[in-house]
């Protein structure tokens, strides 16, 4: 009977390496960088540290916009352009940094995301409303500087919604 | 001399099963905390029904003011610099305070139903037990209210659209000439410009109380009970 007990006493020192075995790919699971499955392939690297970096280039775009926005009135007739530009490259940064999202961030994140595409259609609209007033007779000076005040302050409101919702998708947790 | 053998064997296994007990346990209360990444470093919902409710009344009140300074502008024969200088403040401060709430109501469009079940997978995974179970309970009473919610955003998008651009003409025409708004040609723009804004304020007030109906629906029996 006892040598039969003994049968099912399993050795101290296996269990621990098999508990330890189990207790460590949890551990390591937890930690996987891309975190939510294997890295999708294409050029764009899904890392954390990509995610921070592309969060970066379109904060730092926003303030090269709005500072476009502020001084485009000093290049005459070609400021318009050197707006119009800084925003097209804003789109292009927040196109980037949406491609290293993870799958789970994409999903989870659509309805904010799709506000975030939304409110960049909506400072493009700024653009062509201003062509609009131009062309009713408007002065062109007035018409400028009233587009650049508003897209000033609105891509400053976009930035909050690109932090907050950042924030809340995890962008760049390890 | 200490135990005999057979006791001596029998304490050992006693103690060998019991380590390994303690063992397990602790392993258990580490598994715990080593939750799945999707717990851990997973995105977090939003408050949905808050925050969409904040964004309407910040709208809300933004239109109420323009509404009253396109009011003071046409009320004038020549519209004086001080009153110009508000109203084209006011109808700046406009498109930027309204700006969240028309990214919103585009989305709503761009997404459709995908939006609100979003809203509703958020409600799924709140930590209040009662509110997801009351949630889950009003599932279709919530859907109503969502799909109003929908229509109405819609609406009132779409009668912000002229209301803004009636406001620009508006303060375009104020800008050439102070007397532009008394001109018979003028009257019909501001006429039509104010029908546009009292759209926009009646979608909005439409709005918030549909999202009260939702916050009450939600709210647990308890806290609403004296």
């Amino acid at each position: 009977m006892k040598s039969n007990l003994r049968k099912f006493v399993p050795p101290l020192g296996l269990g621990v390496l098999v508990s330890l075995g189990i207790l460590s790919s949890g551990l390591l699971w937890a930690q996987i960088p891309w975190g939510y499955g294997p890295p999708p392939g294409g050029l764009t690297p899904n890392t954390p540290m990509a995610q921070r970096s592309a969060l970066q280039t379109v904060q730092a775009q926003v303030r090269w916009f709005q500072n476009s926005t502020q001084t485009a009135s000093n290049y005459g007739d070609g400021g318009s352009g050197l707006v119009w530009q800084q925003f097209q490259v804003l789109r292009g940064a927040y196109s980037a940094f949406k491609s290293t999202l993870f799958p789970q961030q994409l999903s989870s994140g659509a309805n904010e995301l799709a506000e975030l595409d939304a409110g960049l259609d909506i400072l493009q609209e700024a653009f062509t409303n201003y062509q609009q007033e131009v062309a009713d007779g408007q002065s062109s000076t007035s018409a400028f500087n009233s587009m650049c005040q508003v897209l000033y302050q609105a891509s400053g409101v976009w930035l909050q919604e690109l932090n907050s919702g950042s924030a809340r998708l995890r962008v760049g947790w390890q | 001399m200490g135990l005999p053998s057979n006791s001596r064997a029998k304490a050992g296994l006693a103690s060998r099963w019991a380590g390994l007990a303690l063992f397990a346990a602790a392993l258990a209360g580490f598994a715990g905390c080593a939750t799945k990444p999707e717990d851990r470093n997973g995105p977090r919902a939003r408050e949905d029904v808050a925050e969409y409710r904040q964004i309407a009344l910040d709208a809300q009140k933004v239109v109420k003011a323009t509404l009253q300074s396109l009011d003071r502008a046409a009320a004038h024969t020549s519209c004086p610099p001080r009153v110009f200088k508000a109203f084209t403040q006011d109808v700046q401060r406009l498109e930027v305070d309204s700006f969240k709430m028309r990214a919103r109501a585009q989305a709503m469009r761009a997404r459709g139903k995908a939006y609100f079940e979003q809203w509703h997978e958020h409600l799924a995974s709140l930590k209040d037990p009662e509110v997801r179970k009351l949630a889950e309970q009003r599932h279709d009473l919530l859907q109503q209210s969502f799909s109003r919610i929908h229509l109405t955003s819609q609406q009132t998008r779409e009668a912000f659209q002229p209301f803004l651009a009636g406001l620009r003409r508006l303060r375009n025409g104020l800008e050439n000439d102070p007397g532009f708004a008394s001109a018979d040609s003028a009257k019909l723009l501001v006429r039509t410009t104010r029908d546009h804004g009292q759209r926009v304020e009646a979608g909005l007030a439409d709005i918030l109380e549909e999202l009260k109906s939702v916050a009450a629906a939600l709210k647990p029996a308890k806290l609403v009970t004296k």
